[in-house]
């Protein structure tokens, strides 16, 4: 397979740290939950404001194989995000109908809206995924201990925020009835420390529908999973 | 918001093939038109140059192309017409700031096609409108090791649609 040719890729970037959520026999599987594409976003989503000044972002996160088709997307993640306009700083774990990949999303005045994308991480494995912002506006994007970009860009962010996202209700949220989607060990970096995630999480669209039919979620700030209602693992 | 490495599961001699083409066609499901006014974006036109720039990687195109660059550039078109290489360049890449590529003898091809794109933006709280909605592809760029094909890195800038 073509993903062999990324072990060694793969194996630098990972930072597998046994999880005491995570049981030995869990074994993720995309999973068509049935739905009609809507052209509508859901999250399942925590976002901070601790500071006038947000220094970082991270979550260490399950990598979930779900099923997507059409132009959807799947998409778990950290952002740092602040004005003006919608800047913002964004890493995760991404699927699309065509692919798995590590995606970094920024936008801001100089790249406009630009997608940067690596190798995926391997399906069943858990991976920090970090944004940092430092005062002079340089920001460095990991993947495990790796540091996969660094980038000097004239914003500066106010809000850290973690989720999984779906574009398209077709789409799987990440995640299982048994096999949840977890963003583990939330934290966001202020006044030159890092602190646990205070603001609990919740499910939201940009439509009119109601989340809840669709997605669960538990846990706290610094430790939620969600699950598509519609798919066992 | 994603595209690429479809179909990327043949290897043997013809992996850079396969690979290279894989990503053309990934890409040529969601390029859109190039952007001729973009609001948002401050940068250059689409092209290699501009686009290295913009990332901070330097090449180096003293270096010949690689065997798998030459076998790529030979049959791409051919084997998957409809689909467009437009502008490609090979050299030894150096980046502090995209360290992936540093060092790496490197295919980079910018490709067109046609179609959307979803853009993602910050996460909306019950009630709220989202900010960004669809876009386009307008400039997409792919880096590959040109001596043993392994995909490092690609990268899209999005056009926002009204």
């Amino acid at each position: 397979m073509f993903r062999h040719r990324f072990l060694p890729l793969l194996a630098a970037w990972s930072l597998i740290i046994p999880l005491g959520l995570m049981t030995a026999g869990r074994v993720a599987a995309s999973c068509n939950p049935g739905r009609s594409p809507d052209g509508q976003y859901y999250w399942a989503a925590s976002s901070a404001f601790p500071s006038s000044y947000v220094g970082g972002v991270s979550s260490y996160i399950y990598n979930y194989d779900p099923y997507v088709t059409g132009n959807g997307f799947s998409y778990a993640w950290v952002m740092l995000a602040g004005g003006p306009g919608a800047n913002h700083a964004q890493i995760g774990d991404y699927k699309s109908a065509n692919s798995r990949n590590v995606v970094i999303q920024v936008q801001n005045s100089v790249d406009g809206i630009r997608n940067i994308d690596f190798a995926a991480q391997p399906a069943n494995s858990y991976t920090t995924y970090k944004i940092t912002a430092s005062t002079n506006n340089t920001y460095d994007f990991y993947v495990g201990n790796t540091e996969v970009l660094s980038q000097v860009r004239p914003w500066t962010p106010n809000n850290a925020e973690w989720a999984a996202e779906i574009w398209q209700l077709s789409s799987q949220m990440m995640g299982g009835v048994a096999n949840p989607e977890y963003l583990s060990y939330n934290q966001v970096l202020y006044n030159a420390s890092w602190h646990n995630n205070s603001v609990s999480p919740w499910l939201s669209t940009s439509g009119s529908g109601n989340p809840n039919t669709y997605f669960g979620l538990g846990g706290t700030a610094y430790n939620f999973w969600t699950w598509d209602k519609k798919c066992a693992s | 918001m994603r595209l690429l490495n479809a179909n990327l599961s043949s290897i043997g001699n013809r992996t850079m093939l396969g690979v290279t083409a894989a990503f053309v066609i990934g890409i040529a499901l969601y390029i859109g038109p190039l952007a001729s006014a973009n609001p948002t974006v401050a940068s250059s036109p689409c092209t290699i140059k501009a686009e290295m720039e913009a990332m901070n990687v330097q090449l180096d195109s003293s270096v010949p192309p690689g065997p798998m660059v030459a076998a790529a550039y030979n049959n791409l078109e051919s084997i998957h017409p409809g689909t467009r290489v437009v502008e490609e360049q090979v050299g030894r890449a150096h980046s502090a700031q995209l360290p992936i590529v540093q060092n790496h003898n490197v295919l980079v091809a910018r490709v067109e096609g046609e179609g959307d794109m979803p853009i993602g933006g910050p996460v909306g709280r019950p009630g709220d409108s989202p900010q960004v909605v669809m876009g386009s592809v307008s400039c997409a760029i792919a880096v590959y090791d040109s001596d043993t094909g392994e995909f490092l890195v690609e990268w899209q800038v999005l056009t926002p649609r009204p």
